[in-house]
């Protein structure tokens, strides 16, 4: 186990040391605080107002589970496996005591790690500017509720991700083409609305169905079963071309 | 030793090398070793694609309280005529300011339609009848004895059926509310017919709606957008500027905190009672809370069944009025 988590803090830091997981974070933090700033402003100056304050943590998460937490899972996925592959860095991983299985768990938990931290920091700072604003704090329990079962798709989509970027020996394409099967999935429901209920795509606002009354007990078990095929399946495929990688 | 495979540089600690032909035999152990690796990965994702078709038909199955209001809704729309009853009310912390009803009889195919709305703010009623026959619409309030007549119906559809949402619109309103259709139910009662419904409390509703909630009810206290509003759609006097209703303004915190759609389905599929409730909550200027409760119930009886009333105009007080009913409204002020 002791090389898992060697490996896994190898990951951590290499994702990390990236611009890009560094901005991702910054907009977590940044981007309820501009939203609340602007709306209050617009209600100073217009009177408008747009009934943000008692869902902003809430309307902050769809915003990120629908395109923001996606992409940088799509990115840093492109980046750890396929990116790797072509600036020739995934020979130093495999060069070190660890297993294929475990450099590719170490991967995946990395990439879970700042998706994790992302949905951490939103809450906190959306939940932060809505009471600083004077927004209801009511439903404190509620939005914390709603984060944590974001977490589930969000696994499941990045998942996918990790294994299309299997698929692939550069980073650029990778990320070009799941961003293209993801734009595409989020739009198949439109012309065959029938398949959505199937597709992991379309389950970014999971976590609707766990706040407030909540969805029956099996509505909620059958849609977790169905987020935990997808990971199994995702996560199974995504070793078995990982383990037969010639480099 | 040639050892091929995937990066695995272990040697095989303990086992045995038979005398044969070792490299040959250790190649074997280590082709076993893969594909009985290949099997238990091939296992494990054959296990997830028995999870995904199980979960995803149940899953399937639970969306059919969303498809069964969807196609009711789509068999009231179709109708030929059916008659509704419709109660409304408005309170703001549980004191009425609003309230009204509606009884409605229409006829697609006859293209007649009769309704008689009253509204009640507490103090006094107002009667407003409207009638479409003949390709005529008439109004009548019970301000006075006249009878306001258009010569020409505002067209009403091509067809003889109310305009259908286009199936794309449909659909991109579909994906829209996303997984808040799975939270609709559907129970089947012992005499065939169906209750639907669908509870949204706090986060669960979409920010869009909670916007608009808002800025409606931001702005239904303002007196005079409410007043023009609804003397547009004939159910209070044009041009009562008396008539205030006594609508909190609210300035802060609006939050849209409910919205429970209960709706019950007949036998023939097609609506037989729909209730709302929106609760909204927010401020006013002074700091006070209100919590403002719209209520309404419709009840659908007589499809294909319903002939709408008629006015006999011999001998009643008519004033011709200009078709143009936004002229009464918004543009004139």
């Amino acid at each position: 186990m002791h090389s898992l988590y060697a490996n896994l803090l190898n990951e951590t830091e290499k994702l990390w040391r990236q611009r890009r997981t560094k901005g991702f974070l910054l907009l977590a933090l940044i981007l309820p605080v501009v939203t609340v700033l602007l709306s209050s402003l617009l209600k100073m100056r217009a009177g408008m107002l747009f009934g943000l304050e008692g869902s902003l943590p809430v309307a902050m998460l769809h915003l990120f589970t629908f395109a923001i937490i996606p992409l940088y899972m799509a990115a840093a996925a492109a980046h750890s496996f396929a990116g790797e592959m072509a600036a020739r860095t995934m020979k130093l991983v495999l060069l070190r005591p660890v297993t294929r299985a475990r450099a590719y768990a170490s991967k995946v938990i990395a990439i879970a790690v700042f998706a994790a931290l992302c949905l951490g920091v939103l809450w906190i700072a959306s939940t932060v500017s809505a009471w600083a604003v004077g927004g209801p704090a009511g439903g404190m329990a509620d939005s914390l509720k709603a984060y944590a079962a974001s977490f589930v798709p969000m696994m499941a989509i990045g998942l996918v991700c990790v294994f299309i970027a299997q698929l692939f020996s550069s980073g650029t394409s990778a990320l070009m083409t799941i961003v293209l099967i993801y734009a595409a999935a989020k739009a198949l429901p439109l012309l065959l609305p029938q398949l959505s209920a199937w597709s992991v795509f379309s389950y970014t606002r999971w976590d609707v169905l766990w706040t407030g009354s909540g969805a029956p007990a099996g509505t909620l078990l059958n849609t977790f079963l169905l987020l935990l095929s997808y990971i199994i399946m995702a996560y199974a495929a995504g070793l078995m071309m990982f383990a037969r990688k010639q480099l | 030793m040639v050892i091929r495979g995937p990066g695995r540089v272990r040697s095989e600690g303990g086992r045995q090398l038979p005398s044969r032909d070792p490299g040959f035999l250790i190649h074997e152990t280590m082709e076993d070793m893969m594909r009985k690796k290949w099997l238990s990965a091939g296992a494990v994702v054959g296990l997830g694609a028995v999870m995904l078709l199980t979960s995803g038909y149940s899953v399937m199955a639970n969306t059919s309280g969303y498809e069964a209001y969807k196609s009711a809704f789509t068999h009231t729309k179709g109708a030929d005529s059916m008659a509704s009853h419709i109660v409304w009310s408005l309170s703001d912390n549980g004191t009425k300011v609003l309230s009204g009803t509606a009884d409605m009889k229409v006829n697609h195919a006859k293209q007649a339609m009769s309704m008689t709305a009253v509204v009640d703010d507490g103090t006094r009623t107002h009667t407003m009848q409207t009638y479409r026959q003949d390709g005529k619409m008439i109004l009548k309030s019970s301000d006075s004895e006249v009878y306001r007549v258009m010569d020409q119906a505002p067209e009403w559809q091509h067809d003889g059926k109310t305009a259908q949402m286009p199936q794309a619109a449909e659909q991109v309103m579909e994906a829209l509310v996303g997984n808040i259709k799975d939270l609709a139910t559907v129970e089947t009662g012992s005499d065939g017919t169906k209750e639907a419904e669908l509870h949204l409390s706090g986060s669960q509703i979409p920010a869009v709606v909670n916007a608009v909630g808002s800025l409606i009810a931001s702005k239904a206290g303002s007196a005079d957008g409410w007043n023009h509003g609804a003397a547009v759609q004939g159910h209070l006097p044009a041009g009562h500027s008396e008539w205030k209703v006594n609508l909190p303004k609210l300035t802060d915190e609006i939050k849209v905190e409910q919205i429970d759609l209960d709706a019950k389905i007949g036998k023939n599929a097609a609506l037989e009672n729909q209730s709302a409730e929106i609760l909204v909550t927010g401020k006013d200027a002074a700091g006070a809370a209100h919590v403002l409760t719209l209520q309404l119930n419709a009840g659908f009886s007589g499809y294909d069944a319903t002939t709408p009333d008629r006015v006999d105009l011999a001998g009643k007080q008519t004033e011709k009025v200009d078709n143009r009913w936004e002229r009464n409204g918004w543009n004139r002020h």
